[in-house]
């Protein structure tokens, strides 16, 4: 594949991908978007959660949205 | 399945789990995950601000906000797609962490101490986040800011481009105030309607229909919602566990099994044909109706017969009246229209769980006739007509009496 059409390719890839949404920032659930910025209270009556996650915990979050019926 | 999956992980310090619940009572979720022994951290979503559409729905999620998966299967662990593979892409903690969140409690503390939007919600995000995050519902002057968002929401609901959501989230927020008050008729009839106008507007929206579902016919159900209850709260006592008791007990549609079955109709006389119980002229007691419509009026798809839905009736009695079931017959007699199905046309009204004998209640199923071959236009409903009865009594030492509403009931879904 010559040069100049492989890094159109790979800016295709890059606009579409996580990189692109990060930075314009189009909330939602999708892949590529950014999660609302949300701080809920638990279930439990006690206490929230970040949704985003916490300052200074690096741990990647699967966010399982589930009914109990 | 996923708490199985994910546990080594999680105590290895190596991925979070964070459960979220778009459910209108937490406490149902928070029994549900006692019961099944789940400890993840569990959000509460009532408006669905996370704007899901269907659950379950497993999100991979970067620190900071990034989605990097939004339909992981959970039985795939590894390998290409599969969890371990989708997290090795995710990087460090963002920055934008160290500040607080656009949306939390902060959000309800400064309306509830600023002086221009103490007088005032000024936003919907502001209304919601007063009613998820100040449960004593005053502030520090004790002017009662939960009335007042949900007011606010009713009240963007009703502007001329509000907007599906607006119209669910006036839904929930008139809902929440009803569990809390327990005591304002028609109110939860303003939800159903808000609910449906919602569904109307976007019919693929899953958890918009669910909402409608959970107090509609049985005929609608794809499938039990609260029928484990019982056995949650058995399972959980022989732990020696006591689980909590519920402000708001389960409704008798919330309990029932779906399917498509009707028993067989039991043949009940009228008791009171010649209308010669005396009518309650002065509304002694306040009758509360709620239709909840079999949700086929909204999308394409499901052609159903327009009035198919769940009646739901509570009886609020005067401050100074009580409810003396010993009294005579306590129930209502429905006029059933031609073709028209109901369980019976005498039911008795019920004192349910944890429910109070001063607010009996029931719920039943009416099933309109087949609508007709495709290309025929739906008929409309008609309006539900007949009686209820109730033995009162007024004032400590009053006379009790027993005593005949009639009413007229409007089966159609709100538009």
């Amino acid at each position: 594949m010559p040069l100049h059409l492989l890094a159109f390719v790979l800016l295709l890839s890059l606009c579409r991908g996580p990189l692109h949404a990060h930075q314009g920032g189009e909330l939602g659930t999708g892949e590529g978007q950014l999660l609302p910025d949300l701080e809920l209270p638990l279930v439990s009556g006690e206490g929230t959660v970040r949704l985003r996650g916490e300052a200074h915990d690096p741990r990647p979050i699967l966010l399982v949205n589930f009914a109990s019926w | 399945m996923w708490h199985e999956a994910t546990k080594e992980l999680v105590a290895a310090g190596k991925l979070r789990v964070i459960g979220v619940v778009q459910e209108q009572h937490p406490e149902r979720a928070a029994l549900w995950l006692k019961w099944q022994q789940i400890d993840w951290p569990v959000a509460w979503d009532p408006f669905n601000q996370l704007g899901v559409k269907v659950v379950p729905k497993i999100v991979a999620v970067q620190p900071g906000g990034l989605v990097l998966e939004d339909s992981l299967h959970p039985k795939r662990i590894s390998g290409e797609g599969g969890l371990l593979e989708v997290m090795g892409r995710m990087a460090g903690v963002a920055e934008e962490l160290e500040q607080p969140a656009r949306f939390g409690p902060q959000l309800a503390r400064w309306v509830g101490s600023d002086a221009q939007a103490k007088a005032q919600v000024l936003e919907p995000e502001s209304a919601i986040a007063i009613l998820l995050f100040d449960p004593e519902g005053l502030d520090g002057d004790a002017l009662p800011l939960r009335p007042e968002a949900m007011r606010f929401l009713v009240k963007w609901a009703q502007r001329d481009q509000a907007s599906a959501r607006d119209h669910f989230r006036a839904g929930v927020a008139q809902r929440m105030l009803l569990d809390e008050e327990a005591s304002v008729a028609g109110r939860f009839q303003a939800a159903l309607h808000s609910w449906s106008r919602a569904l109307a507007l976007d019919p693929g929206q899953y958890i918009w229909r669910r909402r409608i579902q959970q107090w509609g016919p049985r005929l609608d159900k794809p499938y039990p919602f609260y029928d484990w209850v019982p056995l949650a709260r058995k399972d959980l006592i022989e732990r020696g566990v006591i689980p909590r008791v519920w402000r708001v007990a389960l409704s008798g549609t919330e309990r029932a099994k779906g399917g498509y079955d009707l028993p067989v109709p039991e043949i009940q006389d009228n008791p009171d044909p010649r209308g010669q119980i005396p009518s309650d002229q002065e509304e002694q007691v306040s009758l509360d109706w709620a239709v909840a419509p079999h949700t086929g009026f909204a999308g394409p798809n499901v052609r159903v017969a327009a009035g198919t839905s769940r009646v739901h009736l509570t009886l609020l009695p005067k401050k100074n009246v009580s409810i003396e079931p010993a009294g005579g017959p306590l129930g209502i007699w429905i006029d059933l229209p031609e073709g028209w199905r109901a369980r019976s046309s005498w039911l008795e009204l019920q004192v349910e769980g944890d429910g109070s004998v001063q607010a009996p209640r029931l719920d039943f199923e009416l099933v309109a006739p087949e609508p007709g071959p495709p290309g025929e236009g739906v008929p409309s409903p008609p309006v539900l007509k007949g009686f209820v009865l109730y033995p009162v009594c007024i004032g400590e030492s009053g006379e009790c009496n027993l005593l005949r509403r009639d009413f007229e009931l409007d089966l159609s879904p709100a538009r």
